[in-house]
Formats: C-alpha cells, structure tokens, sequence
C-alpha cells in the first residue's frame, strides 16, 4: 500500500470526522441558543433579576392627640464580605468592628473567627445604633476597616420614643407589642393591627450583580404596594403614663406579680389607659424575652381570673332589675350559709344581721349576697339563669370586641348547658368559679355609671385619616337599675369608712366596688393563704362619670393580722384615688357642682352597729353644727385648721386649700409626687385611726377608734 | 553533544539569517515559501477573541477586587499573547526539523515537570493545587506554570519524531505498539494522576491519531477500544466524583445549584445570548457568582452571550479552518515527521477546543480544559501559541507533489538510536536551478 496515500486518506477522514464534530458542536449551541434559548432566557432573567420585596413603611402608632408611640425609622443592619477584604487586614478590620460596636471579648473573637474564616457575607449587627453607624463610616473613610468589605444597608426599625412609668420601660409597652427584626408585629396593636401597619410590599425587580446585591439602576416596579396606615388609638399618653407611674408604686409596695389598670371612657368604650407592670423596654425586646417572655403577654384582655367581690355589682344588677330587691330592702347577713358539704362564710366569719342591701354590697357581705342572688329566682335553676342573663347582657364570659388578638372570653358557665348547683350560685353571686378578663370588668361596669347603655371598648379611633365607625351604643340596663347601681357604687366609697377614707376624692364623683380573691393554687390544690388578687372597678368624674377605671393588684404579698384582715401596702382603692387624681389631673375635669360630692354619707345605719365610735362622733359634730364630711377631712388636715377659721362650715374652705395644693403641681410628676406624699399621711394617719383594713374581705372585727387629731 | 553531530543538525537552511528567508546559506537546497495565513488568521482572531471575552468576564471581578487594577488581568493576558506571537513568530521561521534534535530534551523536561507536580513542594518547586484537578508549578520566581500543556506539545514532538522513524516496524506489536504504548502511556498515565481528565482526553485522542497517521494499524487501536472503555467506566464508577460528574452531565438541572451549577449557568449564558448576543460587555452573567469560571473553562459561554450564535460559530468556523488548514499542511508537508507534526498540532488544538465546547454546550461530561487562545492561562496561550508557530513553520514547505518521502531507510542506516535528521524529502531542486 502507498503509505503516503493512506496517511492522506486518514488525514483526510479526521479532518471530516473533525467537522462533524464541528456541526454537530454548532447544532447543539443552535439548539441551546435558539431552540431552548426562550425558555432558559426567561429562567436566567428570573435568576438574574430576582423580585425584591421592599417591605412598606409601617404605619406609626399615635395617641388620641397625635403623639407618638410607635414609628418606624432606619437604622443601619451592618454585613461584612469577608471575602472582598484582603486577607492580611480581616483580623484588623474586626478588632476596629469590635471596638466600635462594644463587642463582649467572645463575641469579638467570633466575629474575628467568621472574618478571617472569609466567607461570602457575614452579619454582623441586625441594628447598630445611629452612633455606631457614624463610627464606622469614619473608620471607613478614614481607611482603618476595608470599605468594600464592610456593608451598612439600611433597615427600618420600630422604635417607641415615649417611656413608661416604669423605669426603663417604654409606654404602653405590654399593650403596644413590638416588631420582630423580620419585621413581623408581635403581640399587642403591633400584632393585632399588623396588615393595617404594615401595608403591602413593593415588589421590584432589580438586577443583581456578581455578589447577588440588587443593583438600583435597574429596578423596575412590579407591584406597587402600599404603605402602611397609621393608627391613632384612644389612649391619651399623658394619663397612660400617669397610670403606669401609679401602678408603679403599687407594684412596688406590694411586692405583687402584676399590677395592671385600664381607664375606659364609660360613654363611648375608648380606652383612654391600658397598662400593666411590670411592663418592657420594646425598644429592647430581646433583652425582655431573655428575661422572661410572658412580659410580652397583656393580662388585661389575655388573662382571666377570679375577680371576686367585684362580681357582686353584676348580681345587684341582676337582683335591681328582678324588682324582688331593692337597694335598701333588709337582708339577713349571717356568719355563714351551709351547702352540704359546702360552706359560704363572710369573710370576716361574722354576720352583720340584718342589713340593706346597699350595705351587703358596700360592706361586701358574702352571705347576704348568696341569699340575694338565691332570691334571683323561684327555684336555684332560675336564679342561676337571671345571673347568668346579666353577666351575658354586661359582656361577661364573651370577648370584648376590643380587636386584641389573644383577647380570652372568660369563662362564665352557662346554667342552660349544665346546671348550677346550689353552691356554684352562691359562689359565682360574689365572683368565685367565674373568670373574667379586667376589660370585661370595666366594659360591665360602664353601664352602671353611664345610665344603663351598653359601650364597647375599643382601642383604635382611626385608621389613617378614616376615623374608626363605632356600633350606637346598646341598652344594657334600664335607666332606673343603672342609676340605683351607680348610687349603690357611690354608697361603696361613701359609707365604708375605710373605703371612704381610701378612694374618695373631695369635689369629685367616685364610685366603685373592690374585690379580694384568693388564688387557686393548682399545683397545691387549695388557695393560697397569704396571696391574693385585689380588684377595684369604679368610676370617678366630675358632674357626670368621666372615666371608668379597673385595677388589679395580682398576687400581692398580703399579711393578715386576724382573722378577717387582709393588709397590703397599698389597698386597691387606694391606688384607685391615686390613678383616679390622675384622671382628673389629665384631663381636666372640673370640679362637680353636685354638693357633697367627694365627701363621705352621712353614716348609715349600719355604721351605729358597725363603728359605734364613730357614729358616736358624728351625732356629737352634729350636735356641735359640723357636717361629718368636714370631721372626715379634718383628718387630712394640719391640727387646728378647723379651728383657726380656714376651713368654713361647709368645707369650702377645704376645697380651697385643695385647689391650691393641686395649681402647685402642672406636671404628672409633681402631682404624683404629691400623690405620694399624701398617701404617707394617710398611712400614718391609718395606723393610728383605723384598727382595721383591708378591702371587702370583711368588716372590722373591733370597732375602730374614732376621733379628731 | 558531539561536534559531529552538531555538524550534522546544523539547518540546512539558514532561518535565523538577517535578511529572511528562502536565502540559501549552504547544505541541501529548500524551498520555502509564505506560511500558510489562513491559519494565522485564525489563531490571531481567536487570541483577540479571548482577549475581548477576559476583559469583559473580569472586569466587574476586578473593579469589585480591593486591589482594583481594573486591567491587570487584561493586560497579563496580553503580555502572554505578545510573548506566545513572539514564539509562534521565531518557530515559524525555524526550520521545524531542528525540533527533532530537541524532541527527546523536551519530552524528558515534559515528563520530569510532570513528576514534580504530583510530588510534594521540593525546595523552591512549589505545586499548586487548584480545584483539585489541574495543578501548576510554581518554580522559584518563575510565573506558574501547567506541565500537562507543555507535555501535550512536547508529546506531540516527540511522537511526530519517534513515528516518523518507527517506518514499517510501526505496523508490528512488538516493535510499533508496545512501545507506542509506553511512550504515550507515561505522559497520559502522569497527566491522569494530576488528575487532569481533560487533557488526558486530548492527549491520549492526539496520540492515538498520530500513531494511525504515522502507519500504526487500524486494528490495533481498534483492539484497545474495549480495554480502554472498560478502563474509563471502572474509574468512573469507583470514583464518586466522576462518577457525579456523568449523572450531572445526564441531568444537570436536577442539582442546578449543587454540581450541575456550573453546566447549568453556562447554558443560560448561552440562552441570554440569543443569536446575536447581547453585544460586547454587554454580558448579564459575568465572573463571580451566576457563571464560574467565566474566564477560562466556560469562556466560550462567554462568548456564546456576548456575541450570540453567530459568535459561537465564527469561534467554532476558526478552529474549524485551523483544523482544515492545519491538516492540509500536514497533507502537503514535505516530510512525514512535518506530516505528524502538523496533524499532531492540529489535533490537539483542534480537539482540546471542541472537547471544551462540547462540555459548555453538555454533550459531554464536565473535564476541565481550557479553550485554546481564549481561555485566560499563560502556559496555555503561549503554547498554543507555539504550536501554531511549528504548524506555520511546516506549512511553508509544503509541496503539492503527492506522496511523502519516508525517512525510514535513512533512519535505519543510522542504527545508534540516535535522533538523526531526515535528508531533504525530495531529491534536491534540479542541480542546475541551484547552480
């Protein structure tokens, strides 16, 4: 063979092997390019311009006078990519980081660790504060950290600038709830309210370039979004400050759990304060979570519990409106009521006989509210069916309509589903085996001071600039119940010379019932002995009720000298006169043209059985021309006061010397300050005048030792 | 080296004379003429191709690179293609039969380099390891360099050189295959060991072809076919990450994020581009992060999205011409060591670059080999480079008489086993035309 032909022939059927190699290559980039190219494009672009969401701006959070509680700013989110920072300077660059953001010495090294490690990005701080950013842009420019490396991008951030009453605490805080760094409302109006503030998101599609950044110059709008409302809620900042200053003390005094309030408009239902300490930094809530995340719970709509006496007034209620009572029909109180095996005792043990029914609920007889409540029907069935009516018409056992997420109903067993026992009446008549959240309390209590119309509370009064539509306000009792009950919540602070002493504030209407329950200890299977819930739910206002106020002191560390007494630091009506001087104080109410308001009763029947003494003195202050309310305030007053003439007959005087006291304090400051103050006096002045305390958990059992200082 | 033998690898022509070529000095007449500038033109525009497609996958790399020198890539890569059309220059105005002389030199250094880079670091020789399959040597303050791209050509060489002698005896076991085998074997078998897979492929593909170019039978090649087969599926069965490689290959959008990235993100390079690409620079996809390797095994995605299908054709029509014009030379050259030469060149460029494109365009597994011109890399550049110079320098001897002249009897005559320069392939130009 000719060798040199055959190498030609070989070299010829490479080179045709070599271009079908060559088609074979351009049929398949055809196929890729053209073919499939579509296709592939639409999933490259995708790839390559990825959708961006940019969340809205959230909507701030305003009082009802427009200050602010809650608003989104930026803050810088600070990333590192360590790979872009040449490797020689990563350590450095993470020490001059680590100086700058105050890192813990393990937290530095970490972030050394994670630098020098050189990965693609690294977050390093969520939200470093304006100041830090500031640093770091200077170390930037000044060439000390790598700027290609170092990223500071800004992220919105919820900051709630007003602070608490408590220290260190922002306002409103467990009402309010925060927002996650994944910018998701948690807990509160934050949560409850979270599409109305947060808006819909922007949805751009941008380019990105080679490190997956979207690039600006290239973002095009896909879905428009919408920025998030604002929200003005009901709550006036001032008064919810003053209430979280209150509650403060109280917390404090008490050595209690919890202590938490809420001031309902009892016209319209707008919550006008809603606070509960312990309360949180939201600023800061990461810190709180780490210290003990049920901070972030609000009781005042997620918590039920045993309100006790309170409950009561929602049995007058039921036994006003039967007509088979009426406020000053005789009741038979005894020590105890026997339910075989049960047995309701007053808490005192003792009886008072026969009494009216307005001083069964004043000095909230056990006893005689089980028979009142027994007499709500011919047979226990009916009975339990009137009460259960009442509390379903006074909101209890139902959801307020508040629009808290995690708002409980209660629970308020229903007689038609499985019937009272006997004892279960009795029990429920004065608020045991019943659980109620407190703005169930407050939202039953408004009908009786507001003339019997049903409100609902609500938090909210406009969305953006729409303002919030309220339902008309419903008839809950008629008119004559709820007037009977208002004057029976006056009789309450009225008459109890304890309760008088403690809540009544001169000039001004105040009403109102307290109630002292016993915890059920589950783990133990019995109540607790020494701790206990202190409720008062009143009103107080000018001419006309102005503000109903709800208070609980939670698990307040209690001592009880004897039986029957049950002392805390500070009583619940007592901070209910020092949050109810705050109503006044902020918002102004001026004082009642009604006379005698503010001013004890004129004793009672009751009080010849119950306080000889001190009916003894106000047979002999009439006798001597002196109305009683001005020997009551003749307590409040310097020694010889009366005497010297400043104080005229009809305690105007005393008003007068009110009002100056109160035109020295503008501020909530001052005025709680004074609050204070006052409160040191009558704390003297109890220990010395009253033998006994302590809320409804009875009547004294000594009479107390009356007299002028 | 003995004076004799210098005496007798002294040119015949004298190519480095100032005043050009063709001037006869003393020996045996030649006749040369004009290089063949169809191939020049091809390996000019790929180079500049490569050029435009570096710059543009690097320069968003660069500006973001803290050391921001936005052409330093760029212009290293010029400084390489200067020094290689400097060396494709020089060697196309050798006389290609000097490289017999060095062949045996070169395939020892070749082989030597190979050795060092699969060794650990011996004093001032540092290997480098990159990715894990193709290493580089790093020497004192040399630039690095890649041994596997030297070895292909200095096989290349050293085949053309030892075939062309083989004659006849090429046709036997015993005398042409077994040590056929040898000699490639160890420069395939070191590359394996990098492990380089891509370029064992167009080395053991150049070899196979010289061999049957040179006058090895069909059969024989024919008979390694199964062995060699079987060879490849136990490796890439017993090896997860080869093995990984074809199920990538067989699907590469199951694990588009994971081992199929890189063949998926080559593909949609290729889609941006359309038919006629999204112009230069335009490119969507560049360096870092949606197409790795941008700048040297997926370059001819690069190209794909830049400059379209017309673009990836025009790449794939210039190898093509190489290949044609390349095999033409080789046809037409006057000797059978320029003969393998040429074809020997041709092939491994021509099938290291299509064996690269089929991997962008997956027809084939992903190997790791660059595209010849346009892939960034110095030793690849400068080498190819260099071939194409030995290409050039063949092809400007070629003859249109049919036939090639073996030099076997000469060979044979020789009998020292030493490297012995072929006599001029056709009987001297007629005395008289000398005279």
């Amino acid at each position: 063979m000719d060798h040199a032909r055959g190498t030609e022939i070989r070299l010829r059927i490479f080179f045709v092997v070599l271009a079908v190699v060559a088609v074979i290559l351009g049929v398949r980039l055809a196929y890729w390019q053209v073919v499939r190219g579509p296709e592939l494009r639409a999933a490259a672009v995708s790839q390559l311009a990825r959708p961006v969401e940019i969340p809205a701006i959230r909507g701030s959070i305003r009082d009802r006078n427009g200050a602010i509680l809650a608003i989104t700013a930026y803050r810088d989110r600070l990333v590192a990519y360590p790979k872009l920072i040449p490797e020689e300077e990563r350590a450095e660059a993470a020490r001059t980081l680590g100086t700058i953001l105050e890192l813990s010495p393990s937290a530095a090294l970490a972030l050394e660790e994670d630098l020098v490690a050189g990965g693609e990005y690294v977050l390093v701080d969520r939200a470093i504060d304006e100041e830090a950013s500031q640093a770091i842009r200077a170390a930037i420019e000044e060439g000390r950290i790598d700027g290609a490396g170092i990223g500071l991008e800004p992220q919105p951030f919820r900051v709630y600038p007003l602070s608490g009453g408590e220290p260190g605490t922002t306002l409103a805080s467990r009402l309010l709830g925060f927002v996650s760094s994944e910018g998701k409302g948690s807990y509160g109006v934050e949560q409850s309210w979270d599409a109305t503030l947060a808006g819909s998101p922007t949805i751009v599609e941008a380019s990105r370039d080679p490190f997956g950044r979207p690039l600006g110059s290239s973002a095009r709008v896909i879905e428009a979004g919408a920025a998030g409302a604002d929200l003005t809620l009901t709550i006036d900042a001032a008064l919810q400050l003053r209430l979280e200053k209150e509650l403060y003390t109280a917390w404090v005094a008490d050595k209690a759990k919890r202590v938490s309030g809420v001031i309902l408009d009892p016209e319209s239902g707008a919550v006008l304060a809603w606070a509960t300490v312990p309360g949180y930094d939201a600023n800061d809530y990461a810190a709180a979570w780490s210290r003990d995340p049920s901070l972030f719970i609000d009781p005042i709509a997620g918590l039920v519990y045993e309100p006790g006496s309170v409950m009561k007034m929602l049995t007058a209620a039921a036994a006003l409106e039967s007509r088979r009572i009426r406020p000053g029909t005789p009741i038979y109180d005894a020590p105890k009521l026997e339910f075989d095996p049960y047995t309701v005792r007053n808490a005192d043990h003792e009886g008072m006989g026969r009494i009216p029914f307005r001083d069964v609920i004043a000095y909230s007889r056990n006893v005689g509210t089980a028979r009142v409540a027994a007499r709500l029907g011919r047979t226990t069935e009916r009975a339990a069916e009137t009460l259960h009516a009442m509390w379903d018409r006074l909101g209890i056992g139902r959801t307020t309509g508040i629009g808290l997420s995690g708002e409980s109903a209660g629970i308020a067993a229903d007689p038609a589903k499985r019937p009272w026992a006997e004892i279960d009446l009795a029990n429920r008549s004065f608020g045991q085996s019943v659980l109620v959240t407190q703005v169930q309390l407050a939202a039953a209590f408004a009908p009786m001071v507001n003339g019997g119309m049903r409100v609902e509370p609500h938090l909210v009064t406009a969305v953006g600039e729409t303002a919030s539509e309220r339902p008309a306000p419903a008839r809950a009792l008629p008119a004559g119940v709820a007037g009977q009950l208002r004057a029976m919540l006056d009789h309450v602070t009225g008459a109890v010379p304890w309760y008088a002493e403690g809540s009544l504030i001169p000039g001004y209407l105040v009403g109102g019932k307290t109630g002292t329950a016993q915890i059920w200890r589950q783990a133990k299977g019995h109540y607790s002995k020494d701790v206990f819930n202190f409720s008062f739910v009143g009103y107080v206002g000018g001419d006309t009720p102005e503000a109903v106020v709800a208070l609980r002191i939670e698990e307040a560390r209690a001592f009880s000298p004897e039986q029957g007494q049950i002392e805390i630091a500070m009583t619940s009506y007592e901070l209910f006169r020092r949050v109810a001087l705050g109503v006044i104080d902020v918002l102004a109410i001026p004082r009642s043209e009604i006379p005698g308001a503010g001013f004890p009763e004129p004793l009672s029947e009751a009080d010849r059985e119950l306080t000889p003494n001190r009916y003894l003195n106000h047979r002999a202050e009439l006798a001597r021309g002196l109305d009683p309310r001005i020997a009551f305030w003749n307590r409040y007053l310097p020694a010889g006061a009366l005497e010297s003439g400043e104080v005229a007959e009809n305690g105007e005087g005393v008003l007068t010397e009110i009002d100056a006291r109160e035109s020295e304090g503008s501020g909530a400051e001052t005025a709680s300050r004074r609050s204070r103050d006052d409160g040191r006096d009558r704390g003297r002045e109890r220990g010395r005048d009253r033998g006994a305390a302590g809320g409804d958990a009875g009547a004294p059992a000594s009479p107390a030792p009356e007299g002028r200082p | 080296m003995t004076a004799s033998l210098r005496a007798r690898l002294r040119p015949p022509v004298a190519a480095a004379s100032p005043r050009g070529s063709g001037r006869v000095v003393r020996g045996p007449v030649r006749e040369r003429h004009e290089p063949d500038y169809p191939i020049v033109v091809a390996a000019i525009g790929l180079v500049a191709m490569g050029i435009l497609m570096i710059y543009s996958s690097s320069a968003v790399r660069i500006a973001l690179d803290p050391d921001g020198d936005l052409f330093r890539a760029l212009l290293t890569e010029l400084f390489w293609a200067g020094l290689g059309f400097a060396l494709m220059v020089l060697l196309m105005r050798l006389d290609y039969r000097h490289l017999r002389a060095v062949s045996v030199p070169i395939f020892a250094v070749a082989l030597l380099l190979l050795v060092l880079v699969i060794l650990p670091p011996i004093g001032p020789i540092q290997p480098i390891e990159s990715g894990g399959a193709a290493r580089w040597l790093k020497i004192g303050p040399l630039p690095q360099l890649h041994p596997a791209e030297l070895a292909k050509i200095a096989l290349v060489i050293y085949l053309a050189h030892w075939l062309a002698r083989r004659g006849a005896r090429l046709r036997t076991v015993t005398e042409g295959l077994i040590p056929f085998l040898f000699v490639a074997g160890a420069v395939i078998g070191l590359i394996m060991l990098e492990p380089d897979l891509g370029t064992t492929g167009v080395v053991t593909i150049s070899a196979f072809l010289l061999f049957l170019l040179a006058g090895g039978r069909i059969l024989h090649v024919a008979a390694l076919v199964p062995p060699g087969f079987a060879v490849v599926v136990l490796y890439v069965n017993s090896n997860p990450y080869q093995l990984q490689r074809w199920t990538t290959f067989l699907d590469p959008w199951a694990v588009a994020l994971k081992e199929g990235f890189h063949t998926v993100q080559g593909l949609y390079a290729l889609a941006l581009g359309g038919i006629l690409g999204g112009g230069l620079g335009q490119s969507r996809a560049p360096g870092g992060l949606f197409l790795p390797n941008a700048d040297n095994d997926y370059i001819f995605a690069m190209v794909g999205q830049e400059f379209g299908l017309v673009g990836g054709l025009l790449v794939i029509g210039l190898f093509l011409l190489l290949g044609y014009r390349g095999l033409r030379v080789a046809t037409q050259a006057p000797d059978l060591f320029g003969m393998l030469l040429a074809a020997g060149v041709t092939v491994v460029l021509c099938v290291q670059a299509f064996l690269n494109i089929a991997v962008v365009v997956n027809l084939i597994p992903v190997t790791g080999i660059t595209l010849p011109f346009i892939s960034s890399g110095g030793t690849s550049l400068v080498v190819s480079l260099a071939a194409v110079g030995i290409l050039l320098s063949v092809s400007r001897e070629t003859t249109t008489r049919r036939g090639l002249q073996d030099d076997e009897d000469h060979d044979r005559g020789g009998g020292d086993g030493r490297t012995h320069l072929s006599r001029p392939r056709r009987p001297a130009l007629p005395r008289r035309a000398a005279r």
